[in-house]
């Protein structure tokens, strides 16, 4: 792999940019690997690119059915927190975060993380009380967390309108400093080209058509370019994890939604911290090309349809224009979805499945971006190790018939 | 111009039943439950709102709530049937006048052009962000919504607020036919 | 310059004046920014979004890519505008964008200069280093380059209209085809015609929305159109809602949208006035000039002639090898090397169909090599296409791509050839690999004017046809929708219903400070003469431990359950029993999720044999009677039970404290109030004020205690009647606050505050409520799961302290400890001591009690002591009164 740098830039720009090679090489399908990684998002292409940086397995494939980062990677409102309630929570999400902080240099590939601070809004007594629940147990956990008052908030978001004139007035919020957005295509492709780098055959256009089983295991693949036989199996495919599991023939407690997101035209910049609001549902932040970037909550009714109705979009123009007044002349560029796979308690799944050497990490949700790097690195050691990773372990599918639930609905922030 | 008023409290009754049973119970003439969806029936002072296939809604002008639960509930002695006092669950607001339907196109999504509406009709749908039990009692057209009374404050603010801003709509030349 | 012919949209009679970058300009009613900018002679209109190259007017319609300003001033400035769907007024003012210090000298073209720096995805290979760097240091460089126009910084003065319509035919597109097409669906129904432009006329008994973009197909044959009402007419003369919404539902959809004339790719393409060739003609048809006095066409055009007519030298030329010039074209090399002077180039490309409102639904598209561009597959399942966005454009393969600098493809985002050449050697192959890597398609346009030429030089690439490469997925909106339209009514105050309790007003004539409780409005407290939260809360709380306070408790959920089945349903809803409840009586319930834990909680009685009234908290009625249903009709329907909201029907006003007896002598008849008589925990009818009410005597405050039910339509009169039978009694009203406090001292738990979807009964106490011989019931398999058993489970304590803590303190074991037991939920001054106190949740929280903890808040800690979390009246003796 060819180490990106200003200096390799500025040789290629004398020579016409003719000698950059491929971010990715595009393998043709082997017949057999130790590991098949199935999902050619972020978190599956980590997956693959921890497995060769840090188990030394690098017989490693990744199946995407279309173009890698195509599915909810490519969709998301870049947000990158770990502000969430319970202590595995915090420690997974955090651990991804800390991975953030490093990844472009790890990656040699700018993922542009940028730590401007995630702002979570609180409108009544009852989320001040579980906003001040959640900064108190954060910064027990090592995660820094603030609270702020309303005079605070304006402080360090001056365009919000935090005045007691509102439906429900700003009385407060939460603040994580090290949290903000990063370029989601970039992570994907990151991590694609140095896993590639590293001998990971990335295969695209490879839909899987059905899971070959031999009692308790898996043995091969079925895909739209023939068979591959797997020594171990890893499913990283949100939106569609359940319609995998039912090829592999068990069961998964999630239910797929559409979850819209709309951009508006670039203007300068006018925003400089990510803005989040149960309450008035919304969430806002504007990339560095200057599009405000806006999402809110999924479509009530089950789909795979990657596109959602209108009204869900009216009712977060709704959100956006009480909480910025300012913004109401800003017109919307474009509006997309993408599928995301709920589980029971807003918390993924991650870990063994009844079918040895099958793994599965999914359950994201709404959430699924910013733990990118984290999911991938513990995914990584479960399926290298036959184990869970510690931060994965509470995780597991089992929990849903223990009852040991982790319950992060008011930290997905995403209306249910 | 047009106009929201506020119309007085009326006695208001739930009948829930299966339609089988209306066939079967001994109903006096003034009392007639429309069978077809979507239709309210007006004897005098009293309107039968068909509001789902087991549930009419029963608006009464007159304060006889007493006498007409006890009827009811006397023809219905002996089915499944729930005759439930709902008068304080929801306000009469009355939207008529010129611009009426165009106030109405605003705040609803359903078609009220005629066929698909028209005096007689009745559904229950979003009104604004509201849930609310629409009717159209003549044909200027006049309609009277049934709105869950904790947000009738809401929903005539928001009713007057949308007329402030109507103008003649582009193009509004009367259908054909 | 302006010429006589032509100009069929504008009135040469009247003269109006606009100011451009501060210049005063003249044009004529009916032009657009874009026409009478040219029409004086002005092409250079911005700068481009990266290497801030000079640009000009590249077409005539929503199309446009370059021609970006800023329109109108203040709080009314619209940045982005495009100068083509801009209808001038006497008085505009427009300004140009992204140039510094001005559009002519503009230091941003440094970057133009270095352009070979910065192609396509240079920063991803670029800024490398740590998380820091990036966001202290090349971010906000990064940033403040980017955007085009300036945020406005005021709220916005206009308003906003949304309507909703409903059609038999609608008709997208108010050309000739579509016109034809919308005359011919008279006999079918309504028929709505819909047009973007400004001068469709008007067609009998078809209801024509002119200035309206249709811009988005929805399922179900939904289409969003927005209608610019005002936004042609000066500030001054606007009256009305400034653009409306319009919300169509058609039984049939027919789209006549037309097609774009596609640009050609060749060095320097993107000069000022090098424009598309039909853009030419429109300008000279609709707006009476010509765009140069010495134009070269490139590709067969029949524009050639008229645009002699009218004065102008046409050099016809197969191809151009690349064009020349500064900030405007002064000339070009044709495909033969020959070199002609000119001042004006237009550009006949082939024709894209526009067939966006079809693909945005799923509609599938084709390759079509004939005339090289994509056609939408018939489906009669799906909107009609005619005329030219069906394919029915000339077959004329446009003249292929010239590699070399500056030959873009994606005017705005300033993407070139070799970008595009680039991200193929770099295998971003898949065309929405090579959308966002280059940003190609990405800009305002949407790739209008881009997208094709991409996909071509892609599949070249490739060595395929432009069939295999396909589109990107076709997004609302077709051109961007202002978020005030979207937005519409339901904005400010109306972003969520407001509710209110039939007492709302007498509320708020005493001063009352109100609570949002999920939509309600709620007092919070009654401050009275000057007094605090604090102060008020003390005066509430004591009246209601010593004397009598009442609070409007309206807004509980209260569902009307009836039917042979209501007992059995009810017991297989919560968890605790009912057949057993006598008429007349009450009982408090709990209903757990399929998991376990605590989902509501709240007092039902039995009002006859086959009659129950359940009672849910505030924020759960809704969902309450949602999950009955859903159960009712899903897993028993076999039960013959009916459930009805009459949540608003009854009205309820707490009464309670040690004189709250003493209050409803003076105004209830009917009902023997004594003890013996009416026990707690029961109800019974009577009058008050001549109207019926219900009493049922629940406390949630640990004091004797009645809630007055009635009738929603006679509340007032009511409340009132209390209010002046309490008053030689010193009755007070109270809030939520007090409330809080009150029920807090007894350990009542408030659901959504004690619990949190991970609490079950026994955690909080209840485990006596959970019925042991019920066969069946919401969420018994679950309590019997491993983790519902373990005696490490949080458990509901008490706790005191010295000073007070925060609601949301996390709870541990030693000062410097981090390990979390559990955290605070509620806290407190006492009701009549004011001494502070709390209810937490803690690991194990009942082997706890007599030892302490440290509470953790706001980045302090401060000890405290385990205790029962009843810390009032235990035996209940009060509340028994």
């Amino acid at each position: 792999m060819r180490r990106y740098s200003v200096l390799a830039l500025l040789r290629e720009s004398l020579t016409g940019h003719r000698g950059w090679e491929r971010a990715w090489e595009d393998a043709t399908p082997k017949s057999e690997y130790d590991v098949v990684i199935i999902g050619g998002g972020g978190h599956g292409l980590a997956t693959a690119y921890y497995l060769a940086g840090q188990h030394g397995i690098t017989n490693i494939a990744v199946l995407e059915k279309g173009w890698i980062g195509g599915g909810n990677t490519g969709r998301n409102t870049t947000i990158v927190r770990s502000n969430y309630l319970w202590d595995e929570s915090a420690r997974l999400y955090d651990h991804a975060v800390k991975l953030w902080e490093g990844l472009t240099d790890d990656l040699n590939y700018n993922v542009m993380f940028s730590q401007r601070g995630v702002l979570n809004l609180a409108h009544t007594l009852g989320d001040v009380r579980e906003g001040q629940r959640r900064v108190n147990a954060l910064q027990l956990n090592g995660v820094d967390s603030e609270w702020l008052d309303t005079a605070a908030v304006k402080r360090f978001c001056p365009p919000l309108d935090v005045g007691a004139h509102a439906r429900y007035p700003v009385l407060g919020g939460t603040l994580q400093r090290r949290a903000g957005t990063a370029r989601h295509d970039a992570v994907a492709w990151g991590y694609a080209r140095a896993a590639s780098a590293r001998g990971v055959d990335i295969i695209q256009n490879c839909e899987v058509t059905g899971l070959v089983r031999d009692g308790a295991r898996v043995t091969a693949i079925d895909t739209s370019r023939g068979r591959i036989r797997a020594g171990k199996v890893g499913m990283a495919v949100a939106g569609h994890s359940s319609v995998l599991a039912d090829m592999a023939g068990f069961r998964l407690p999630v239910e797929s939604h559409t979850l819209q997101a709309l951009v508006s035209e670039p203007i300068k910049p006018v925003l400089d911290c990510v803005v989040m609001s149960n309450a008035v549902h919304v969430y806002v932040s504007q990339s560095d090309k200057g599009e405000l970037v806006i999402g809110a909550g999924i479509d009530e009714y089950l789909s795979y349809a990657q596109r959602g109705s209108f009204p869900v979009i009216e009712h977060q123009m709704g959100a956006l224009l009480a909480l910025f007044p300012s913004f109401s002349r800003l017109r919307m560029l474009r509006s997309w979805g993408g599928t995301v796979d709920i589980s029971p308690d807003a918390s993924p799944i991650i870990g063994r499945t009844p079918i040895d050497n099958l793994y599965i990490n999914c359950g994201w949700g709404t959430g699924g971006f910013k733990a990118t790097p984290g999911s991938g690195h513990v995914f990584a050691h479960t399926i290298a190790r036959g184990e869970p990773h510690p931060l994965a372990a509470p995780f597991a599918l089992d929990r849903f018939t223990s009852g040991r639930l982790i319950d992060e609905h008011g930290a997905a922030a995403v209306a249910h | 111009m047009v106009e929201i008023t506020r119309l007085p409290d009326a006695t208001l009754i739930t009948v829930r039943c299966s339609p089988a049973v209306l066939d079967k119970a001994d109903l006096p003439a003034g009392l007639i439950f429309p069978r077809d969806a979507n239709r309210f029936a007006t004897v005098e002072t009293r309107r039968i709102l068909w509001a789902g296939p087991d549930d009419w809604m029963i608006v009464d002008e007159r304060d006889a709530a007493p006498d007409l639960l006890a009827v009811l509930e006397e023809i219905f002695a002996t089915h499944h049937v729930a005759v439930v006092d709902v008068s304080g669950n929801r306000v009469r607001l009355r939207v008529s006048g010129r611009g009426a339907r165009e106030l109405m196109n605003r705040a609803c999504a359903l078609d009220l052009e005629p066929p698909s509406f028209a005096t007689g009709h009745c559904a229950a749908t979003f009104v604004a962000r509201t849930q609310a039990l629409v009717m159209q009692v003549d044909d200027t057209p006049c309609y009277e919504l049934l709105v869950r009374r904790s947000f009738a404050s809401y929903l005539a603010d928001w009713l007057v607020t949308a007329a402030r801003g109507l103008e003649p709509l582009t193009g509004a030349q009367p259908f054909p036919g | 310059m302006r010429v006589a012919l032509g100009g069929t949209r504008i009135d040469r009679s009247r003269t109006i004046h606009f100011r451009f970058d501060g210049r005063t300009l003249a044009g004529h009613p009916g032009d657009t920014l874009a026409s009478a900018l040219l029409a004086n002679g002005i092409h250079l209109v911005g700068r481009s979004f990266k290497y801030h190259r000079p640009r000009g007017i590249l077409s005539a319609g929503a199309e446009e890519p370059n021609a970006l300003v800023t329109i109108g001033e203040g709080a009314f400035a619209e940045p982005n505008s495009r100068a083509t769907m801009v209808e001038l007024y006497d008085g505009l003012v427009a300004r140009s964008q992204n140039a510094w210090p001005s559009l002519g000298h503009d230091l941003g073209a440094v970057t133009g200069i270095a352009s070979r720096l910065f192609p396509a995805g240079f920063y991803y290979k670029t800024f490398l280093g740590s998380s820091r760097t990036w966001t202290g240091l090349y971010e906000p460089l990064i940033r403040r380059m980017a955007g085009l126009g300036p945020a406005p910084t005021a709220a916005d003065p206009d308003a906003y209209d949304k309507v909703h319509a409903h059609c038999e035919t609608l008709v997208v597109g108010g050309g000739a085809a579509g016109r034809a097409a919308a005359l011919e669906a008279l006999g079918q129904g309504r028929v709505i015609l819909i047009d973007e432009g400004v001068a469709t006329p008007p067609l009998d008994g078809v209801r024509l929305l002119n200035r309206t973009t249709a811009f988005g197909c929805y399922d179900d044959n939904l289409v969003m159109a927005v209608e610019r009402v005002n936004d042609h007419l000066p500030p001054g003369e606007r009256r009305g809602p400034r653009q409306r919404l319009w919300q169509i539902r058609a039984k049939r959809i027919v789209l006549a949208t037309g097609a774009h004339q596609q640009p050609l790719v060749f060095p320097n393409n993107d000069l000022p006035a090098i424009m598309i060739a039909s853009a030419g003609l429109t300008y000279l048809r609709d707006f009476g000039l010509l765009v140069g006095r010495r134009i070269v066409m490139v590709g067969s055009s029949d524009a050639a002639d008229e645009l002699r007519a009218a004065g102008a030298q046409v050099i016809e030329v197969a191809a151009i090898a690349a064009a020349h010039g500064r900030k405007r074209v002064a000339s070009v090399t044709d495909g033969q090397g020959t070199r002609h002077r000119c001042d004006a180039v237009l550009m006949a490309g082939g024709w894209q169909p526009a067939v966006h409102l079809h693909s945005q639904i799923g509609g599938r598209l084709s390759f079509d090599p004939a005339r090289h561009c994509f056609v939408p597959v018939v489906d009669p399942s799906r909107a009609r296409l005619i005329g030219a966005c069906a394919g029915d454009v000339p077959v004329d393969r446009p003249s292929a791509p010239v590699a070399g600098p500056n030959a873009f493809v994606d005017f705005q985002n300033d993407v070139t050839l070799a970008d595009i050449d680039l991200a193929t050697r770099e295998g971003f192959v898949s065309v929405e690999h090579l959308k966002r890597y280059t940003t190609t398609g990405m800009a305002t346009d949407q790739g209008k004017l881009s997208n094709l030429n991409a996909i071509t030089r892609l599949a070249h690439n490739l060595g395929g046809a432009p069939g295999s490469v396909g589109t990107t997925t076709f997004r609302p909106p077709y051109t961007p929708v202002t978020f005030g339209a979207l937005a519409a009514h339901d904005r400010d105050q109306f972003i969520d219903p407001t509710r209110t309790t039939p007492m709302h007003d007498w509320h708020v004539g005493q001063g009352a400070v109100f609570e949002d409780v999920g939509q309600w409005k709620r007092p919070r407290y009654f401050p009275r003469d000057g007094e605090d939260m604090r102060a008020a809360v003390r005066r509430e709380c004591r009246a209601v431990r010593r004397g009598v306070g009442v609070l409007d408790a309206s807004t509980l959920g209260k569902i009307d359950v009836r039917g042979p089945d209501a007992a059995s349903f009810l017991n297989l809803i919560y968890a605790n029993g009912w057949s057993k409840l006598p008429v007349g009586r009450c009982r408090y319930g709990v209903m757990l999720g399929e998991d376990g834990m605590v989902f509501d909680d709240g007092v039902s009685a039995r009002i006859a044999e086959h009659q129950f009234l359940t009672f849910t908290t505030t924020g759960n009625a809704a969902r309450v009677l949602d999950h009955m249903e859903d159960y009712h009709q899903t897993e028993w329907p076999h039960l013959k039970v009916w459930l009805n909201s009459v949540t608003e029907h009854w009205a309820a006003a707490v009464v309670t404290g040690p004189l709250a007896r003493d209050v409803l002598r003076e105004v209830v008849s009917d009902v023997d109030l004594s003890a013996a008589a009416f026990p707690h925990l029961s109800w019974r009818e009577g009058r008050i004020a001549g109207h019926k009410v219900r009493l049922y005597r629940i406390s949630f405050t640990g004091e004797l205690s009645f809630e007055v039910h009635c009738d929603s339509r006679f509340a007032r009169p009511i409340w009132e009647a209390l209010l002046a039978a309490g008053e030689r009694f010193g009755i007070t009203p109270y809030g939520t606050e007090a409330m809080h406090v009150l029920r807090a001292e007894k350990a009542y738990v408030i659901i959504g505050q004690e619990t949190d979807g991970t609490v079950a009964p026994d955690d909080l106490g209840l485990s006596w409520v959970v019925s042991k011989s019920k066969p069946d019931f919401i969420g018994k398999r679950s309590l019997a799961r491993p983790e519902l058993q373990r005696p490490d489970r949080k458990q509901l304590v008490g706790l005191t302290m010295d000073a007070f803590v925060d609601e949301g303190a996390q709870l541990t074991a030693g000062a410097a400890d981090t390990v979390m037991l559990g955290h605070v939920t509620s806290s407190y001054p006492g009701a009549v001591d004011e001494k502070p106190f709390a209810l937490a949740l803690v690991t194990g929280g009942r082997q706890r009690i007599g030892t302490s903890l440290y509470a953790h808040f706001g980045g302090r800690s401060l000890r405290c002591n385990v205790t029962d979390p009843v810390f009032y009246d235990p035996e209940g003796v009060r509340l028994h009164g």
